[in-house]
């Protein structure tokens, strides 16, 4: 076969496109714009913040030390 | 591209395995940059590695030269690279879920900044009459003290206190259901219509029946003014209650 066969740049062509395509892939998959340390990081926070702040709804309805009435 | 297969087929061969895992090393197992970054650059790699391995081959069969040693070099690295591809794969979906799941976890949030708001708001509003209320407290408090005290221009009830107290309402004929008995200097001195002038049983017939209990005419002790014993017999005489026996006439 002939470096500069066609079939070859044919052939040459369909895996350029191939690899593009996967490039495309790539760029839609959720949650890689981060390296696996920074998002465990970012979980991490997540779920401290949602623990404070269940903490701290609790604490202010444990504070209601008197019924309201109901109109 | 040659130079970045001649430089992999260098490392492969100089020095052996260790720098081969060395530059490997450092450009994906590093962990440098983003994941992304990293699949992107094992893919152009895979792409380097694979045309040149498919040019090598070409140009060999053309030319019929035999280049194994180079050519499996390539074929090493474009395997080795396609494992770290596989594994940074591995990798890129494991982070797809855990990014799912921060997703949960920052509506999860939101709903906690939303509910920690509004009872915020509610805990304002309830400061806010909370301190009306003690404001209105205070002064109720301070007229209370003053009251108590009274005003020292005027130490005594004025005449519209008096009426309007329990006395007054007591003899207003029309919240109470006896005859009402005013102070007899109210009505001389003219400040009282006749309407509100004291009527006593002996006056009429009808209204001692009706304004009277029965049997308790007799208890009727309360003298109008100007009354005295020579009248008796008048008073006698037009009281009809049989059960009257109060009076006695001399």
């Amino acid at each position: 076969m002939d470096k500069d066969s066609p079939d070859l740049h044919q052939d040459l062509n369909a895996l350029k496109t191939k690899f593009q395509e996967m490039r495309k892939l790539i760029g839609t998959m959720p949650g890689i714009h981060v390296s696996p340390e920074q998002q465990q990081q970012q979980l991490h926070s997540l779920r401290e913040q949602v623990r404070t702040k269940n903490e701290l709804l609790q604490k202010y309805k444990s504070l209601c030390m008197f019924e309201i009435p109901k109109e | 591209m040659r130079r970045l297969v001649s430089d992999w087929a260098m490392a492969a061969s100089s020095s052996g395995e260790k720098e081969k895992e060395r530059l490997v090393g450092v450009s994906v197992m590093a962990g440098i940059g983003s994941t992304r970054e990293r699949l992107l650059s094992a893919l152009d790699d895979l792409e380097v590695l694979s045309r040149e391995l498919i040019e090598m081959l070409a140009i060999s069969r053309n030319q019929k030269l035999l280049q194994l040693d180079e050519e499996n070099q390539v074929l090493e690295l474009l395997i080795q690279r396609d494992g770290d591809f596989q594994e940074l794969m591995k990798l890129a979906l494991h982070q797809g879920k855990v990014h799912h799941e921060m997703q949960a976890l920052e509506k999860e949030v939101e709903k906690r900044d939303s509910d920690i708001q509004q009872l915020q708001k509610q805990l304002k509003e309830a400061e806010q009459i909370l301190a009306t209320a003690v404001y209105q407290a205070k002064e109720k408090l301070k007229s209370i003290e003053k009251a108590r005290k009274g005003d020292p221009r005027r130490p005594y009830p004025t005449d519209l206190e008096m009426r309007s107290g329990l006395l007054g309402q007591m003899n207003n004929p029309s919240t109470s259901g006896v005859n009402g008995h005013l102070p007899g200097d109210a009505l001389a001195a003219g400040r009282l219509p006749d309407v509100l002038a004291p009527q006593y049983p002996w006056q009429s017939n009808d209204m001692s029946v009706n304004m009277l209990p029965p049997n308790h005419s007799s208890d009727f002790l309360l003298e109008p003014p100007g009354h005295n014993k020579e009248n008796e017999d008048d008073v006698e005489v037009m009281s009809t209650d049989s059960s009257s026996s109060s009076s006695d006439s001399d």
